[in-house]
């Protein structure tokens, strides 16, 4: 096998771990569990990225469920801002503002609230941009 | 049988920044050996913290976690000229790193990243044990070898992957690679009881077929072991007895005065966490001695 070789091979047994898959001739019990270990990692970067996670309901399963359809592409800082914008369901009141915040300026929608204590509470597109506008809350 | 250049440094701790001042604290009251995530600081930036550890007189390793030598491609020349720069600016006298891959896939062609296709696992995976893959890791080895201005040391991962394709066990495979290359061995227990819970096999049987007399220093860290009975290397619990237990033996066979040990504990650590668990390797290193 040439080094080639041996890279395609890794990348391919990668993808599928990855994805939550079990590789063709692999050992069910030892895929899974390294699926796990690799969801695990990232979780834990991302936890201690952004420590609010900790309180997203049933993080484990839904950050493993994101992680299996969205390979890594950046950071730790990368991965919560994706996951938080993908993920449906309740998130704690922070992170329910990061998520409609991001999707604002995504352009999926054109306004949204910011609950956060110290923030300007209204995030509005127009014109091409985005504003944060209001007084700056302490709640 | 190559001396490990860390001989005699007794028990250490991996610097982190939340024990920083534990660790100062300790290194003033003898501690005399550190390990810093390769990764984590800039050899032009270093925390005040760990040059005051340096300052002291301990001896700071850097230890990489994303060279990926286990990987099909080759290694990175700007990781390796980091670990190097990184060593030379803490005056330490080896650097380490993982027998394992991190990341698999093509770099684009020219200088184009946007157009890769590289696939980031974001953790060590084991690569397969196979003469070919050997072949591949020793070229890697010997490349970073040859750029670096100090030795290297390599780690056996805490595997959970067992690969259909492999025909070599670990310590062949390992002893394999150290005599290929003169890599120092870095010996991490809680890995070696991890890979042995989870995929089958005796530690201690492996141990005496493992390549001790290369032996840089030891790992050992904290985990826990699910209901499965499957050993987790979380770096986030405390010490299990089991993997004590192992270092204790380890020591045994390395000899008191020879390779240091070192523990590693990334997160749920302070002050407090940090005193209690270098006891406990200090108490498991000297009941090495009366089991003698």
């Amino acid at each position: 096998m040439t080094r080639h070789e041996l890279e395609a091979r890794q990348q391919d047994v990668l993808r599928s771990l990855l994805h939550g898959e079990l590789p063709e001739g692999f050992d069910p019990r030892s895929a899974a569990m390294t699926t796990r270990m690799l969801h695990t990692k990232r979780r834990s970067e991302a936890v201690e990225a952004v420590p609010e996670l900790r309180d997203v309901p049933e993080l484990v399963d839904r950050f493993g469920s994101w992680a299996s359809a969205h390979p890594r592409r950046g950071c730790a800082h990368d991965d919560v801002v994706e996951f938080l914008t993908s993920v449906q369901g309740p998130l704690p009141k922070a992170l329910a503002s990061v998520r409609a915040i991001e999707r604002v300026y995504r352009g999926d929608t054109s306004f949204a609230r910011d609950r956060r204590p110290g923030q300007r509470p209204l995030v509005v597109a127009l014109g091409g941009r985005v504003w944060h506008v209001g007084h700056r809350g302490t709640r | 049988m190559p001396r490990s250049p860390v001989a005699g440094l007794g028990v250490g701790a991996g610097w982190r920044p939340a024990i920083a001042d534990e660790l100062a604290e300790q290194a003033s009251d003898g501690l005399r050996f550190c390990e810093v995530v390769a990764e984590n600081v800039s050899p032009t930036r270093l925390p005040a913290g760990l040059v005051e550890l340096v300052r002291t007189g301990a001896t700071v390793v850097p230890h990489g976690v994303t060279l990926g030598l286990a990987g099909g491609g080759l290694p990175d020349r700007a990781r390796i000229d980091h670990l190097g720069e990184l060593a030379l600016t803490l005056g330490a006298p080896l650097v380490s790193e993982h027998v394992a891959f991190v990341r698999a896939g093509q770099p684009a062609d020219g200088s184009d990243p946007l157009h890769a296709d590289v696939l980031e696992a974001g953790h060590l995976v084991p690569a397969a044990r196979t003469p070919d893959a050997l072949a591949v890791l020793v070229d890697n080895v010997r490349a970073t070898q040859a750029r670096l201005p100090v030795p290297l040391a390599l780690e056996n991962i805490a595997a959970t992957l067992a690969w259909p394709e492999t025909s070599m066990d670990e310590p062949e495979f390992l002893t394999a690679l150290v005599d290929a290359t003169g890599c120092f061995f870095l010996l991490d227990v809680a890995n070696l009881h991890a890979t042995c819970s989870a995929l089958g096999g005796d530690p201690r049987e492996q141990l005496d077929r493992m390549p001790l007399d290369h032996v840089a220093y030891v790992h050992v860290a904290g985990g826990f072991t699910d209901p499965s009975g499957v050993y987790w290397d979380t770096h986030a619990h405390d010490m299990t007895d089991d993997v004590l237990r192992l270092l204790t033996h380890v020591v045994d066979i390395l000899g008191p005065d020879g390779p240091p040990v070192l523990l590693e504990r990334d997160t749920d650590v302070d002050a407090i966490v940090m005193r209690a668990e270098l006891d406990r390797v200090r108490r498991a290193v000297d009941r090495a001695g009366a089991h003698a």
